[in-house]
């Protein structure tokens, strides 16, 4: 059985670990980074990119180059998020034909669970040259407010991207896995507190154990979903700008080579600070007017820093406050603060955190992969890697139907651990009622119409009675993948109705396997593409080497020679401007055998004058400048001699 | 170390008579430790006139420019660096449109 990996699917940077010898370990990607920025860019060439790529052309194809899909997934158009969004992203978010946010790339109609899936493709390709096997299974994490159509969509990105998603676990859940929070005896309640790239999140998890076994349950969370550390380099910049435009009256932000030294600058500093009480950003020729070049020395102080930045640390105390309050509970009841995300390495940030809660927090994991590392060891349990946890997962929001007067009666409540099944009687509303709807409604507000329906059915044929006398049984079965199975029967027919929910993402099963096949047809076009690149680029460094082989030592070759190698030459230049992969290679190949023998010829030659400069009989006079030439030969030859055997 | 050098390079770009003294010092000290980037493996990324690939190099704007085909590398800003092939840091580089 191949290994299941886990992935942290971020709003800014995603990241993968799998369990290697019961060690969660965080895999670098192919670029050798830990964590791979959430970006996807649709070049004009039809090539997907993802990650750093991506992120590095996006000033040059704003439209089509996706980032925070995160925030779009599994919601509807007309979603106040979606709104704020639209109003700050430079691609093109539509309203699909069901109601979803969709987004539009080169024309084409994209749904967020398909761009999604690119990204969790990349962290799979990332896992599986790790592993050096195929992975087909994978946990992936989700904000702990995600409900069921954003949870759903994140399992229909996972399968479009050739991931069975055994599980989707809660961010602060897979946190706190990693610090070994069910390690401890007994109940306990814990903070996770996650400042991030791009947003913030607070949790209130209450882990209770029965019998050894823990179940971790959401209590409640907050957060805003536009603050995070870039915020905090933001701040950073402008000061620095700010500053530097009072010592020389040039303005940084309209010099972008210079705007992006100083982004790094800044961020480096940021990252300094937090270990150091001072540092100096130093950016020599930073810019330059008539006056000659320009250079950036500042010193910046931690204080400094942290006066600039207090607002926003502030900021995140309200949601906080918010939070224990939804939860129910007094500061003194968290047993534990746990730090997730990069910006929480930042003293000020824990100190903050430490005198809200009366408590130090703990830091002692990665905070930029602690959650990938709680979704790996997940995975390790689901395949039987760990056996000394059990997660019980339970249902975020509750669910129920809606009754007389439009009421929403919850039949299974949220944090309730699943599998779970629930049955009720209800009655009729008028009298001789003869059908009764069962619409299904999940949420947490008590007016049905407030709350995400999930689907309706009728069931008719109730023998005419006064009203309250029929007795109708709803029962509903929520299996362990969150799959619900609602069914209603009249008690005194025995006659029965009943409908299974998938929590829809919005997109029909049809529909993703459509976009399963597109997927698959892609990366075996994307693997056709690299083949192509591949041959064009070898094909071309045989053509140049070759020709300046001829250029050096063209006199050392006989006519046939170097005609046979000029045929070879013009035959692969016209190779390279088509798409054939074979025949690229075919008159590659031809071109190193003609060349072949001229290389034999210059290595035998150059080993000669080698010997000749050495004894220093050279005609030359074997100065030194010229045995540097003869050995640069040499070792050009060598070369040659190392793309023949290739 | 990068930095180091292409903080030099943009030093040795200066004219000035009164200083060539220092300038070819500045000179020499850039090429021992281009010399030892060689040794390394370290490539310098000069991708002038090349097609823009986001592999190695990092867009830093774009041009409309009448000469040359679109997404075309027309400035290198700062040259980008690889090791043993892979990237340590992109070219950062203004492309036509």
């Amino acid at each position: 059985m191949g290994k299941i990996i886990g992935i942290d699917l971020g709003t800014t940077n995603s990241c993968v670990a799998v369990l290697d010898g019961g060690e969660a370990k965080v895999i670098e990607n192919a670029e050798g980074d830990r964590t791979t920025p959430s970006i996807i860019a649709y070049a004009s060439d039809g090539e997907t990119l993802v990650g750093q790529p991506a992120k590095r052309q996006a000033v040059t194809n704003p439209h089509n180059t996706l980032f925070a899909i995160k925030r779009l997934i599994g919601r509807q158009f007309k979603d106040d998020v979606v709104q704020k969004d639209i109003k700050m992203v430079p691609y093109k978010i539509i309203e699909a034909d069901n109601g979803d946010a969709w987004v539009e790339v080169n024309g084409e109609k994209m749904s967020p669970p398909q761009i999604a899936a690119q990204v969790l493709m990349k962290m799979k390709k990332t896992a599986e040259d790790f592993l050096g096997q195929p992975v087909t299974e994978a946990v992936v994490t989700v904000p702990a407010y995600f409900n069921d159509s954003q949870r759903q969509a994140t399992k229909d990105a996972g399968k479009i991207a050739g991931l069975d998603v055994k599980r989707i676990i809660n961010e602060p859940t897979a946190a706190a896995l990693a610090y070994g929070m069910d390690k401890k005896a007994g109940d306990s309640t814990i903070a996770v507190y996650d400042l991030g790239g791009g947003t913030f999140d607070i949790s209130i998890i209450e882990i209770a154990e029965t019998d050894g076994e823990h179940t971790f349950e959401v209590l409640s969370t907050n957060g805003d979903t536009f603050l995070g550390g870039e915020d905090f380099d933001l701040r950073l910049i402008d000061y620095l700008a700010d500053e530097f435009k009072k010592e020389s009256g040039m303005d940084l932000h309209n010099d972008p080579l210079a705007l992006q030294r100083l982004k790094e600058a800044a961020e480096k500093a940021k990252i300094e600070l937090s270990s150091a009480q001072s540092t100096e950003v130093n950016l020599p020729y930073i810019t330059a007017d008539a006056s000659g070049p320009k250079h950036l020395v500042q010193k910046l102080t931690r204080a400094k820093f942290e006066s600039l930045v207090e607002e926003l640390v502030e900021r995140t105390l309200g949601p906080l406050k918010m939070a224990l309050a939804d939860a129910d509970l007094e500061v003194s009841a968290i047993d534990d603060v746990i730090l997730v995300g990069g910006q929480t390495r930042m003293p000020l940030v824990q100190k903050k955190v430490t005198e809200f809660f009366g408590k130090e927090p703990r830091h002692d994991v990665n905070p930029d992969e602690a959650v990938a590392v709680g979704a790996a060891i997940q995975a390790g349990v689901l395949s039987g890697d760990v056996n000394d946890v059990l997660l019980l997962d339970v249902t975020p929001l509750s669910l129920g139907i809606e009754t007389m007067g439009g009421v929403a009666s919850m039949l299974i409540d949220k944090n309730t651990t699943i599998p779970t099944k629930k049955t009720q009687v209800f009655s009729t509303a008028d009298d001789n009622q003869t059908a009764v709807t069962i619409h299904v409604v999940q949420g947490e507000r008590k007016q049905a119409a407030q709350n995400k329906s999930l689907g309706r059915f009728d069931l008719s044929d109730i023998p005419p009675s006064p009203r309250g006398m029929p007795q109708i049984e709803v029962a509903f079965d929520l299996d362990a993948n969150g799959i619900l199975n609602v069914s209603a029967k009249d008690k005194a027919t025995g006659k029965e109705q009943s409908i299974v929910i998938k929590a829809s993402s919005g997109l029909s099963d049809e529909e993703i396997e459509k976009m399963v096949k597109d997927a698959e047809a892609n990366s075996a076009e994307d693997k056709k593409f690299e083949e192509l690149i591949t041959a064009r680029n070898t094909a071309d460094g045989m053509i140049h080497a070759t020709k300046k082989t001829l250029e050096e030592a063209g006199d050392k070759a006989t006519d046939e020679e170097k005609d046979a190698i000029n045929t070879a030459i013009t035959e692969l230049e016209e190779a390279v401007k088509g798409d054939d992969v074979a025949a690229m290679e075919a008159k590659t190949k031809a071109l190193t055998d003609a060349s072949g023998n001229l290389a034999q010829k210059m290595y035998a030659e150059a080993q000669a004058a080698e010997t000749a400069a050495g004894a220093g009989a050279a005609e030359e006079g074997g100065s030194a400048e010229n045995s540097d030439a003869v050995d640069a030969e040499f070792e050009e030859v060598q070369e040659e001699e190392k793309e023949e055997e290739k | 170390m990068i930095t180091w050098s292409a903080r030099l390079e943009v030093a040795s770009n200066n004219e000035d008579e009164t200083v060539k003294a220092i300038y070819e010092g500045v000179n020499l000290t850039l090429k021992s430790f281009l010399d030892c980037f060689t040794k390394f493996n370290i490539e310098a990324v000069d991708p002038l006139g090349e097609p823009f690939d986001p592999q190695l190099h990092q867009a830093m704007s774009i041009q409309e420019n009448a000469e040359c085909e679109p997404n075309t590398v027309i400035a290198v800003m700062q040259k980008g660096y690889t090791l043993h092939g892979r990237v340590i840091r992109p070219a950062m580089v203004m492309v036509s449109k």
